[in-house]
């Protein structure tokens, strides 16, 4: 019989940095005998609701349900070594990236956390490549402008200064790096801190890098030198391993609507303004006097009507439930639609596609059905859910093993 | 900037809705005894200052100078350096006060919406100043740290100290500075009527300092051209290079045998045109404070003295 032991970690990042849906695909690859992953789940145990969902959009290629701060999750699992069979709970809070940003802009953390980590002997940080805040310096600005035109950069310096608004100064908008760093130095600075800490630091959606020949550490070399430089010279208290992550495996179809979705733009103008049909005459109702004026005066200018158009049906989309048996009862509703609206309970996201299928079904010959990221997509849903992981290894290697940023915190 | 892509940009709108349609407060107060308060990043007060260097060995860097000479955005120009990489093999190993130094940045970045750059002004308080923190590793293998605490004082403060001996008793953090460096202003050179006013004032001001007993003989004291930019775009001509000469052989006659360590130089932190690289001079100043040139090597940092006016005699004869 294996004697059981308990590692602790942290995930940690701002918002929108994939920590859920690395613990997503955890959660999937963990339970699958079938695939080549170094962990194992070795029993169920505790509740598992959370994680089970996650799981779900994952494979259903939909947007993992983002962590806010008020909904921090411990995360627990009991799961086995396939090579030793050891036997240990893995645990660590999905703490909400909300609860990260906080502590940098309000200075304090949740007693919570604390003692997460205090229990904690490491965690995995995570960036994302495409959420990274640079800070832009004028001066770099205008020496570029100056270099591609000289007159031009001239003007902008003399012109510009008059017309130029203030904005006062937001402690949001340090660059990403900067709050990683002031993250790291937060967790360094508690009374119970005992180094190393083992620090996994995760590239996510290495998968969408523009140059992914790099090796992640030489990624966070070039793309944040003051966090590498704080990370190199503090190896006595943080011992770190740089992975790429792709935990998605591609894009994911996006329901809202861009310009170009608009086929037929002034003939669903129309349709909306007469309200002849049930559908229509609600979509008229909703937009109100000042909306719907806005679209009459566009409807001999079609980039601007069809901007307009995107705008207002992505605000429908993303907040009414359209769905009503009176104001559909007339539309003929696709096998997909029909589908998802049984299944749907109404929110969030899935409201935002449920909207988008049934918009489409009203207006089949206005509206466009293809999606943003929709070739993407289509592509993605075509691997083995296993397929979508890749790991890009701190030497440049590739692994379809999620687990290996964990083990190498367990090592 | 980030954007967000469509994916988010639905979850974004989704979220920002409660049940009620209305749209919640990002986030739920919690109870404050569930809170842990974090260090505030703002400038280090004294006691604070004071706490830190006893805790580890720091240098304290007095940066001196009028209003508009050019210190914060002297440090606001080092702590952009470091965004971008390590600076002459010195690398960033940490900072107390991140968010003092993203304060002072921001009216020099596009995100503050202003079109040219700038730094906002040091507010005036009296008595003992703030200070900005950065710790920074020399030899990463040998865990070489060093910690600089660097003076955030208002120009007010430095002007002060010209007309009265009380003020500049007042300002004992003098005491124990390591390096205090004097920013003379290299714009306002530029016109003749200002030029001389300018090397007064800096006069002036270490004249106090040392008189007021306020500056130890151990302490590096290194007189600065800021904005030296000015100088390139003028020409930079025989006349500027002979009142600078002429300036730094007063400095030295006056000066040298009251310091161990007299130093010249120039600086640019953000030059206005492009034929300086942007900080120009500050990798100069950073290898000084954390030690990088040994004092026989600094000690050549000084302009040679020539000429046979008697001050520049007498200056020469200090110097040797």
């Amino acid at each position: 019989m294996s004697t059981s032991s308990s590692h602790h970690f942290l995930l940690i990042g701002l918002p929108e940095t994939g920590k859920t849906s690395f613990l997503a695909a955890l959660w999937f690859m963990v339970d699958q005998s079938a695939i080549d992953c170094a962990l194992r789940l070795h029993k169920l145990k505790g509740e598992r609701k959370y994680l089970n969902e996650i799981r779900d959009a994952w494979l259903q290629y939909r947007s993992v349900p983002r962590n806010r701060a008020e909904s921090d999750v411990a995360v627990s699992m009991s799961l086995e070594r396939r090579d030793t069979g050891a036997v240990f709970d893995l645990s660590f809070p999905d703490l909400a990236g909300e609860s990260f940003r906080l502590q940098w802009a309000a200075r304090e953390f949740t007693r919570e956390y604390d003692d997460h980590l205090s229990n904690s002997k490491g965690g995995v940080l995570f960036i994302h490549p495409e959420k990274i805040e640079k800070p832009i310096q004028i001066q770099t600005v205008n020496a570029l402008a100056a270099v591609l035109d000289d007159e031009v950069g001239t003007a902008t310096q003399e012109d510009g200064q008059d017309s130029a608004v203030l904005k006062p100064f937001d402690i949001e908008a340090a660059p990403t790096q900067v709050k990683l760093v002031e993250l790291l130095q937060f967790i360094a600075s508690r009374d119970y801190f005992s180094p190393p800490f083992r620090l996994a630091v995760a590239v996510s959606a290495w998968d969408l890098l523009s140059d992914p020949s790099c090796t992640p550490r030489q990624w966070l070399e070039t793309r944040m030198p003051l966090l590498s430089q704080f990370l190199e010279c503090n190896r006595e208290s943080f011992e770190v391993s740089c992975y790429g992550v792709s935990a998605q495996g591609g894009k994911y179809a996006s329901p809202l609507f861009t310009p170009a979705h608009f086929r037929e733009a002034v003939a669903l103008a129309q349709r909306i303004l007469k309200g002849k049909d049930a559908f229509s005459a609600w979509l008229k109702e909703r937009m109100g006097v000042t909306i719907l004026a806005e679209i009459e005066a566009a409807i001999g200018v079609p980039a601007q009507l069809t901007q307009l158009l995107a705008r207002i049906f992505n605000e429908i989309i993303a907040t009414d439930e359209i769905y009503q048996y009176d104001r559909c009862k007339d539309i003929k509703l696709r096998h997909e639609t029909r589908n998802l609206l049984n299944s749907v309970t109404q929110v969030g996201e899935e409201r935002a596609r449920l909207n988008r299928l049934l918009l489409e079904d009203a207006y089949p010959a206005e509206l466009s059905k293809e999606w943003i990221n929709g070739v993407e997509a289509r592509e993605l849903q075509g691997k083995a859910p296993e397929r979508r992981v890749t790991i890009v290894m701190p030497d440049g290697k590739e692994s379809h093993d999620i687990t290996e940023p964990l083990l190498w915190l367990m090592h | 900037m980030a954007t967000k892509n469509p994916q988010e940009q639905v979850s974004a709108m989704v979220q920002s809705e409660t049940t009620d349609g209305s749209v919640s407060a990002e986030v739920p107060q919690a109870d404050p005894l569930d809170i842990i308060d974090l260090p505030s990043g703002k400038p280090l007060n004294d006691s604070a200052a004071t706490a830190l260097s006893k805790s580890r060995a720091v240098k304290w860097v007095v940066i001196a100078g009028p209003v508009g000479a050019g210190k914060t955005t002297l440090l606001a120009t080092l702590y952009e350096l470091f965004q971008s990489g390590p600076i002459n093999g010195c690398r960033f190993a940490g900072s107390n006060t991140l968010p003092a130094f993203e304060e002072i940045c921001h009216l020099s970045r596009m995100e503050s919406g202003n079109m040219n750059p700038e730094t906002g002004r040091t507010l005036y308080k009296e008595g003992n100043p703030s200070y900005l923190h950065l710790r920074l590793n020399l030899d990463i293998a040998a865990g070489k740290f060093t910690d600089l605490l660097f003076t955030d004082v208002s120009g007010e403060m430095f002007e002060d100290i010209r007309d009265s001996e009380k003020s500049s008793k007042d300002l004992v953090f003098l005491r124990r500075a390591n390096y205090f460096l004097l920013l003379l202003d290299g714009k306002k050179c530029m016109r003749p009527d200002q030029r001389h006013k300018v090397v007064q004032d800096g006069k002036t001001i270490l004249q106090a300092c040392f008189d007021g007993e306020m500056l130890s003989k151990e302490c590096v004291v290194k007189v600065v051209w800021s904005k030296f930019d000015y100088f390139r775009n003028a020409g930079d001509t025989q006349e500027h290079k002979k009142f600078r000469q002429e300036t730094d052989a007063r400095f030295s006659a006056a000066f040298s045998s009251k310091t161990k360590d007299l130093r010249f130089g120039c600086l640019a932190s953000r030059p206005t045109e492009f034929d300086l690289e942007f900080g120009h001079g500050v990798n100069d100043l950073l290898a000084e404070w954390v030690g990088l040139g040994a004092q026989s090597d600094a000690m050549s940092l000084a302009p040679q003295i020539r000429g046979k006016r008697e001050i520049e005699l007498f200056a020469r004869r200090m110097q040797e």
